[in-house]
Formats: C-alpha cells, sequence, structure tokens
C-alpha cells in the first residue's frame, strides 16, 4: 500500500514537471496549428483590396477616441482617425476629465473638421465610462473604438464592418495592433510578441470557436449589443477582456479581423511593462473569477475550452514558480531534504526544442503577418531571447495578480496608462502620464 | 504610410541607454547559442565517432521529450479535431440580433431625459455630467449654440379615488 502511494505520488510528481516543462510548447504548437486553419478559412482568398467594396452597402459609422491627458498624441490620432477612408463617418474624441490641454487641443479641432465632435466629461470616470458617454452621443449603429494614442489604418472600416453587414449575430470585430516605437530592445521584443503571440492567439482561439479578449486599443462594436450587455464594465481594470465574455456568454459572436490595422505605442522601460502587464494579468484574474460559472450553463459551452486554458495557464505559472523555489532550495539545503530538480529557468534538451518552436512560430508569423507589418523580419535579430524576457515577467505578473484580483474590492476602474516609449522628437521617454 | 509611422529613436537615445542595449543584446544571443550546447556536443561526438546521423537524432528525440514524437503528434492532432468539434457544438446564440434601438432607449437605460440626449447628438461639442455613484447627471452642449430644449412639464398624475381617501 505504501509503495503503491510512494509510486503514485512519483508519477504525480513527474507529471507535474512534465506540465511545467511541456505545458507551453504544446499550446504553442497548437497556437500554429489554429492559426494556420485560420488563415486556410479566413485570410487565404481574400487578397482584394477593401476600397474596392461597393459604397452603398456600408452602413455609417462612429469612431469613438477616448482620451485622458492625451495631450502629445491626441492631434495626430484624431487627424489619423479623419482620413479614414470611408462614406459616412464621424469622429468622436471623448475627453475624460484631462488635466493637461488635451480638451482645448480637441475642441479647437472641432470647427475645422466638420466629422469631429468631442465629448467632454465633467469629472474623469475612467476609460469604460468614457466609452458608454461617447456610445450615448454616437449617432450610429455600429462604433469603433481606438485609444487616444492609436493611428488608424485608413482601410481599417472598411475591413471591420463587413463583419456586421455579412452577420446579424456579429457584436465586435478586434482589429490586429501594430507596434511604432522600435528604437529599444524592449520596444522591438513586443513587435515579434505582438506577432507571434498576440496575433497568433487571436487567429487560433478563433478558428477554434471564442476569442479570449478583443484589443481595447481598436475593436468595432455593435450598439444593440453593447446594450444588451449593459455596456463595459466600470469596475473591471481591463474593460476590453470583460465585454469580450459578456458579450459571448450572451450568444453574440466576436470576430479577429487581421487586414484591420491600427499602429499604436508601448512601453520601452522595464518598470512601465511591468505595470501595464501587472494589470492586464489582474485584469484578466478579475475576469476568470466573474465567469467561473459559465462550467454551470451547458449552453455556455462553447467558452469552455477558453476557461480551461485560462485555468492552466493559471496553474502553470504557480508551478513554474514552485519548481524554481524547489531547484533554489536544492541548490542551498544539504541533500535528501527537497528533491532534486534541474533548473526550469535554464533547460537542457528541452531548451534546444524550446528554441527550435520558437524560431517555428515566429517563421510562421512573419509568413502571416509580413503582409501588415513590412519590416517584420528585421526585428527576429532582437526577438530570440523572447520566451524567457516575456514569460518570466507575464509569470511574475500572473503570480501577483491573481491574489490581488481575489483582494480587489468592486471598486471604479481609473486611467492607468503605461510609458508610451521614446519619443522620436526629444529622444526622451515618454513617461508616466496618467495616475 | 508605414514608413512614417514607425519611431525608431535610436541614435537619440544616450550613449549609455545604447550601450546599455547592445550589451542586452549581446548576452542574449550568448544565452541564446548556449541553449543549444546539448545539440552541439552531440554533434560532435557524431562526427568524432561516425554514428549514422538518422540513429543520433532518433537518439536525440528520446532525450528531449517524454512521450514518442508519434504521441506527441497525435495529442496535437487529437486536441485540434476536439477543438473544431467542441466549436459545433448547440450552443447559446443571440435571438434578437436584428433589433434596433432608438435614442428613448438608450436615454432610459442611462436614466437621462431623451430631450438632453437628443440636444447633445445635434451638438458637436458638449459636456456629459455624472454623479459620484457614476449615473449620467445632465448632457450640457456647447458648440454650435443651440437653444435649450423647451421643458415640457411632465404630466401630473392624479388618483381622485387615492385622495378621496
Amino acid at each position: 500500500m505504501t509503495i503503491m502511494l510512494l509510486a503514485l505520488v512519483h508519477t504525480l510528481w513527474l507529471g507535474l514537471q512534465g506540465f511545467v516543462y511541456f505545458y507551453p510548447l504544446f499550446m504553442s504548437y497548437l497556437w500554429m496549428m489554429g492559426a494556420a486553419l485560420f488563415y486556410w478559412r479566413f485570410e487565404r482568398d481574400d487578397v482584394v483590396n477593401a476600397s474596392q467594396a461597393p459604397l452603398q452597402s456600408l452602413p455609417p459609422v462612429s469612431i469613438l477616441i477616448p482620451c485622458f491627458n492625451e495631450g502629445p498624441h491626441a492631434e495626430e490620432t484624431i487627424r489619423h482617425a479623419l482620413a479614414t477612408d470611408y462614406p459616412d463617418f464621424e469622429v468622436i474624441a471623448i475627453d475624460d476629465g484631462s488635466r493637461d490641454d488635451t480638451g482645448s487641443i480637441l475642441d479647437a479641432m472641432v470647427p475645422l473638421h466638420p466629422r469631429l465632435r468631442v465629448v467632454h466629461m465633467g469629472t474623469n470616470q475612467g476609460k469604460a465610462m468614457a466609452l458608454q458617454g461617447g456610445c450615448l452621443l454616437a449617432r450610429h449603429e455600429l462604433l469603433l473604438c481606438i485609444d487616444g494614442d492609436a493611428l488608424l489604418d485608413p482601410q481599417c472600416a472598411r475591413w471591420m464592418v463587413r463583419h456586421f453587414v455579412a452577420d446579424a449575430d456579429v457584436a465586435a470585430v478586434t482589429g490586429n495592433p501594430r507596434i511604432r516605437n522600435r528604437s529599444t530592445l524592449l520596444g522591438r521584443l513586443q513587435v515579434g510578441e505582438f506577432s507571434s503571440i498576440v496575433g497568433m492567439i487571436k487567429r487560433a482561439q478563433r478558428t477554434f470557436g471564442r476569442l479570449f479578449t478583443v484589443s481595447g486599443v481598436i475593436t468595432a462594436f455593435r450598439k444593440s449589443a453593447l446594450h444588451d450587455v449593459g455596456y463595459w464594465s466600470a469596475d473591471m481594470l481591463t474593460e476590453d477582456i470583460d465585454i469580450t465574455w459578456k458579450l459571448q456568454r450572451a450568444g453574440w459572436d466576436i470576430r479577429f479581423e487581421p487586414r484591420a490595422l491600427v499602429w499604436i505605442l508601448m512601453p520601452e522601460t522595464l518598470r512601465g511593462l511591468w505595470k501595464q502587464r501587472l494589470r492586464w494579468a489582474t485584469g484578466g484574474a478579475q475576469v476568470l473569477l466573474k465567469n467561473l460559472d459559465v462550467v454551470a450553463h451547458p449552453q455556455q459551452n462553447h467558452l469552455w475550452p477558453l476557461l480551461l486554458e485560462l485555468c492552466l495557464s493559471l496553474l502553470w505559472s504557480y508551478l513554474m514558480v514552485a519548481l524554481t523555489v524547489i531547484w533554489l532550495a536544492g541548490l542551498v539545503l544539504p541533500h535528501g531534504i527537497v528533491p532534486l530538480i534541474g533548473s526550469p529557468l535554464i533547460p537542457r534538451w528541452s531548451g534546444a526544442l524550446l528554441g527550435t518552436t520558437c524560431l517555428l512560430q515566429f517563421a510562421i508569423s512573419k509568413w502571416l503577418d509580413s503582409r501588415y507589418d513590412h519590416q517584420l523580419g528585421r526585428n527576429y535579430y532582437w526577438m530570440v531571447w523572447y520566451p524567457l524576457a516575456f514569460w518570466l515577467i507575464n509569470i511574475a505578473a500572473t503570480v501577483v495578480a491573481f491574489p490581488r484580483a481575489l483582494g480587489r474590492r468592486s471598486a471604479r476602474a481609473r486611467w492607468v496608462s503605461p510609458d508610451r516609449g521614446v519619443h522620436v522628437s526629444k529622444g526622451t521617454t515618454m513617461g508616466e502620464t496618467h495616475v | 504610410m508605414f514608413d512614417t509611422l514607425i519611431i525608431n529613436a535610436r541614435r537619440e537615445l544616450g550613449w549609455q541607454r545604447r550601450a546599455a542595449s547592445d550589451l542586452s543584446t549581446a548576452m542574449l544571443w550568448i544565452g541564446w547559442i548556449l541553449m543549444w550546447t546539448p545539440v552541439f556536443r552531440k554533434l560532435r561526438e557524431v562526427v568524432r565517432l561516425h554514428v549514422r546521423f538518422e540513429l543520433a537524432a532518433r537518439e536525440v528525440l528520446k532525450t528531449v521529450t517524454p512521450i514518442s514524437v508519434g504521441h506527441a503528434v497525435v495529442a496535437l492532432l487529437g486536441t485540434t479535431t476536439l477543438l473544431l468539434l467542441w466549436s459545433l457544438l448547440p450552443k447559446r446564440r443571440v435571438i434578437h440580433a436584428h433589433a434596433t434601438l432608438t435614442t428613448t432607449d438608450h436615454a432610459r437605460h442611462f436614466g437621462i431625459d431623451e430631450r438632453q440626449v437628443a440636444s447633445g447628438l445635434q451638438s458637436r461639442i458638449c459636456v456629459v455630467n455624472h454623479d459620484d455613484d457614476g449615473a449620467v447627471t445632465g448632457i450640457t452642449p456647447l458648440y454650435p449654440p443651440v437653444q435649450a430644449p423647451m421643458v415640457v412639464p411632465a404630466p401630473v398624475l392624479r388618483f381622485p379615488q387615492l385622495e378621496a381617501a
């Protein structure tokens, strides 16, 4: 009996180690398969330029741009949005009680641009509430929401709207964010991340059924669908993940459109990156806790694989930390106290497998995304170490975030914008301008 | 358009930041190459001992994964198939997707007077005010100057029976 128990414990121990080492690899191959299937099903034949779509079939669109202290970026963002190649649209800039000159910059642009409208929040309310305000005053049924520092591709609206026209149960279409700032190693690593991880996961998730989240920086919504689920939640740290789950739980469909491009700024300091990832991880954990009851609703079975993946990723992060601690303890403690294991951070043969997988994933992402981002190949010189650099940050963020999400009381989420990388004109870091 | 959007201000960074970036990149590359050490060692053995490459590759694959490559491929294809089949299961679908909403619906949801929403819709600059709980309390159009909407007194519902009681 004791031997059987010991054998069981030993098997379980080996299983846990195997899970920690090979779960990321398995998921990586699964994403590659899913992304390749997405390309084969949705992207392969679609080479016709969107500008050739018949104009009369395109319904009008309201472009919503919530801004908070976006003085340095507001005008550029609005000008790009106004340059959208679309027959009928309006741009609504929402100034959420900015403390800088954002409001006056926006107001000064209104008389010059007939399509531009500005909505001021009397006091700062947070992004979710700003979006709700813009939604309330939008004249059109389709809303294209982008961030205050995001530059919209002129064809973006056309690519997104066709999904709404084709299917009445499409509630949202999320686009393909591409990173602008590539001055530092961190910036270039993130270029690779958005191609080889974010774009690939979105494609794979769409192939297998449902998206974990839309990109808050670029998503088009159907207003009636938002109304159906009670709009964005003001108390969630990541309103984009939350609205994705609310819509999908209500039976609405959400699409990913890789041709709908938006050019964004990302953090180029470790501190800025850490703050951003911690907020994303805490928001993700909040949504996980809020939606655990999905398993009790058989009609929402389409979300079960997503929930399982979320739980496994969380478990993997904690096990990775546990194995690292056991490995370190084994190095310093006398022999026999803790089981001796190899380093989970400095793998031996599995490292070579990880490296091969990573190169393969980069190659597939280049094949998928180089049509949209022509300079992608150049960044691969800096991207080879991506798995360790970013997975470490993401593991740490996940492990820290989950207890934070558990302990977080229901409170209004306020603006927390990351640094925006190295500014081209001054060569200085755009600092933490937001609360 | 694409080329003008990319920000590469590396030359404008201080030499310390550039040096730190170069050093980090070099260290990452050294780490990357070291990661392949077991492969290089095995290759050296293969060459030195004149072992058939195919046999060495099989041995390596056995070392790398706890399960065989065949099993790994079956697991991957099986999971992919299962997920694709899962997505075909009957699930909740929205049944009122064609519903169109009016200003009244939106105003009612946000608990605000419909006429204020209408005047906000006509304006190009307006202010939305909220109370402490985040509820919208009013919309004030600022530009172009529009006449304040005529406030029609709400009809007072009277219940003579109750008054009499």
